[in-house]
């Protein structure tokens, strides 16, 4: 049963085997998992629980529903856009249904590098195979391929680039282009519709609008729970909600979690609670053609260039690579927003609207960010010069590359410098004028984790190979938190796959 | 994926000077008028004023192009703050402030929203690629919200050739309901 914060008078009090809060990829899968085996559930979300009917693909309309922080938050410096969900389903809800399992070369990194035990490939791929079965997950036909697409995949075959289909998390999709709206036609398989549905099925009470609030402890258990149920509309509270469980899971998310697992006063005991901290930061660039392109329609992604996945190095001296290279897709609102400067300019680039393209790049960020309080605030450091921002000036190198072979016309980086080139020889010059200081790019952080690493001990990280926090009777982490760096992919199929480790773990405790 | 996208609401480093300048300013309320049909919640009258002005010199009404203040940008940027939690709602008043405060330290003589219209935008255009962090962080954060207001406003969509959502029928969201619901209770009282 779902239930909104609006069906909930006064205090609640529930009793269950295992409350989980958020429902995202990391949450509903485990709560699947747990419900299938027969266990009491019970997940809160913080935001509210919307279906098909509600996404009517107006992007400001969307924002306010299925964006943290309504898609207005950032780090502490302005520099990064923080993208994550706030909805029963979580980010999944809004994504680009973008579905990798783990690289081994990575999985293989965090088992030599960090000692991680038990999420290995042996131990992932049945999981991955039930995963990809659930969710239809499968290589789209070109007919979902738009031009955006049709032209990266060219220039990067012209360049001899590792050039892939992008696996594709959908069952009928309709070509709209509104993933990142919530899927009016329940297409995209996301985890409202899959994993959420069939936790509910079987029993799984999900609450929407409730916000988890306090760990009660007695000793190094936890004994409750305290959450506010919030009104939907005025974000004013309207009761109180208190669940007794066995065992207690936080799967708030990268963002989320950490800032919870802090709030509970856990950093003393917990040194690397906070650390750790990556996001894929995304530099784009915008690119004006002479013929309509469309963005706005189709799969956002239906191929991806692989080819600078991994990070080359000489030595220790950087050479290029370290992020995934996709087309982008933004619809015009959001388009506009992160176009550069104002005025008559400005309005003559969305008057173009339709011959407006690009590409977007995921940094596979090579330096640790942090998450911390201040004043109960949260505030997200994100590094961008030293290594992460020679990947970021290598990134834009190679969408400029990859941009001018798509037959564009004119390149615009977005940054407050509003620099424009129009021939590829005018590059690199370009590229190493940006100013990476604050607040003079726009990038977006849509895969936030590792602020709850695993490990050995609390010396080395935040929770067990069990994904059990170090020290604690029954509280766990199933999120992309416990990953000791980016997965290098699209994280999705990760948190859910390493869910499936985190439930047998708690079921197994109960 | 899910991209994306704005930013920079939060003004992190900058924020306490941000602040602390807005605040300090906030008095100077006198003479600001709103529109006959403007009703802030969460703006004060000055600030729905400077909002107004800002919208007014950013989106004129040009060919196809409809006037922001005629889609009611104005508006739905006190919507957001309205909704916003209490710490991005008070540096979004603080960015306003500042910036109405703020164009005399670039050659521009009088408030932001004093200055004729084609000023007004020459100066926004400044501030926008100002060296100071705290300017250049409210011109974004204000040219962010209403870029994305104005282009979510389906009379926007003709001029740039966007055939629109597939799901005719809009739903707005609970917040936006609740604040219709505070605007009704304001105008009627």
């Amino acid at each position: 049963m779902i239930t909104h914060g609006r069906e909930l008078t006064g205090d609640t009090r529930i009793d269950c085997d295992v409350v989980v809060v958020g429902s995202g990829c990391g949450g509903a899968t485990l709560a699947m998992r747990l419900a299938e085996e027969g266990r009491d559930v019970v997940v809160l979300e913080q935001g509210g629980h919307y279906t098909s009917r509600d996404f009517d693909q107006r992007e400001a309309n969307m924002l306010a529903k299925i964006d943290g922080g309504r898609g207005l938050d950032t780090s502490e410096d302005g520099s990064v856009s923080l993208t994550y969900g706030n909805n029963v389903g979580g980010a999944s809800v809004h994504y680009w249904a973008d579905s990798y399992r783990t690289p081994p070369d990575r999985l293989a990194r965090w088992a030599e590098e960090f000692g991680i035990e038990g999420h290995d490939l042996a131990a992932l791929s049945p999981h991955f195979d039930r995963i990809e079965r659930d969710l239809n997950v499968h290589e789209a036909d070109d007919s979902y391929v738009n031009e955006m697409n049709r032209r990266v995949l060219g220039a990067a075959r012209a360049f001899g680039w590792d050039v892939k289909k992008v696996p594709q998390a959908r069952r009928g999709c309709a070509r709209s282009g509104h993933c990142m709206q919530g899927c009016a036609y329940d297409a995209k398989q996301s985890q409202l519709v899959t994993h959420i549905a069939r936790a509910d099925a079987l029993g799984a009470r999900i609450h929407s609008d409730v916000r988890a609030e306090r760990l009660v402890w007695e000793g190094s258990r936890v004994a409750a729970l305290e959450a506010t149920v919030v009104d939907r509309g005025t974000q004013q509270p309207r009761g109180t909600l208190t669940v007794r469980a066995k065992q207690v899971v936080v799967a708030a998310g990268g963002y989320g979690t950490p800032t919870f697992l802090l709030k509970q006063g856990l950093k003393e005991r917990l040194p690397h609670l906070g650390e750790h901290f990556f996001c894929n930061p995304c530099p784009m660039i915008h690119a004006v053609y002479d013929e309509p392109i469309v963005q706005w329609r189709n799969i956002p992604a239906a191929w991806g260039v692989e080819e600078f996945r991994l990070a080359r190095f000489d030595g220790d001296r950087y050479v290029e690579g370290g992020y995934l290279l996709m087309p982008n897709q933004l619809q015009p609102a959001m388009l506009a927003a992160v176009l550069p400067g104002a005025g008559p300019a400005h309005r003559a680039l969305m008057a173009n609207l339709a011959n407006l393209g690009g590409t977007i790049a995921w940094i596979d960020d090579a330096e640790e960010g942090s998450i911390r309080l201040e004043g109960g605030v949260r505030k997200i450091h994100v590094p961008l010069d030293g290594l992460n921002g020679q990947i970021l000036r290598d990134a834009w190198i190679k969408q400029c590359r990859v941009l001018f072979e798509t037959g564009a016309k004119e390149l615009i980086f977005g940054d407050a410098a509003d620099t424009r080139i129009t021939r590829p020889d005018e590059a690199e010059a370009a590229v190493a004028s940006i100013d990476l200081r604050p607040s003079r790019n726009v990038l977006a952080a849509p895969h936030p984790g590792g602020c709850a690493r695993m490990g050995r001990d609390a010396s080395d990280s935040v929770v067990g190979f069990d994904h059990r926090v170090h020290g604690t009777d029954n509280l766990y982490v199933a999120d992309p938190s416990v990953f000791p760096t980016a997965p290098s992919v699209d994280p999705s199929l990760t948190i859910m796959a390493f869910s499936y480790v985190a439930a047998a773990a708690v079921d197994a405790a109960l | 994926m899910s991209v994306t996208r704005r930013r920079v609401l939060a003004f992190g480093v900058a924020g306490a000077a941000l602040l602390g300048v807005g605040s300090g300013l906030s008095w100077i309320a006198l003479g600001y008028r709103v529109g006959p049909d403007d009703v802030p919640v969460a703006l004060s009258a000055k600030e729905m004023a400077v909002v107004r002005a800002i919208v007014e010199c950013l989106f004129p009404a040009e060919g196809a192009f409809p006037s922001g203040l005629d889609l009611g940008v104005h508006q739905r940027i006190d919507e957001e703050i309205w909704s916003s939690p209490a710490h991005v709602r008070s540096d979004l008043k603080a960015a306003i402030q500042l910036l109405e405060h703020v164009p005399p330290v670039y050659g521009y003589f009088g408030r932001l929203s004093s200055l004729p219209v084609e000023a007004r935008l020459a100066c926004f255009l400044d501030l926008l690629e100002a060296g100071l962090d705290p300017v250049a962080r409210a011109a974004q954060a204000l040219k962010q919200l209403s870029h994305l207001f104005y282009y979510a406003a389906d009379a926007s969509w003709a001029a740039i050739g966007y055939d629109g959502p597939w799901v005719k029928t809009p739903s707005p969201s609970a917040t936006s309901n609740a604040y219709a619901e505070a605007v009704r209770t304001r105008r009627q009282g």
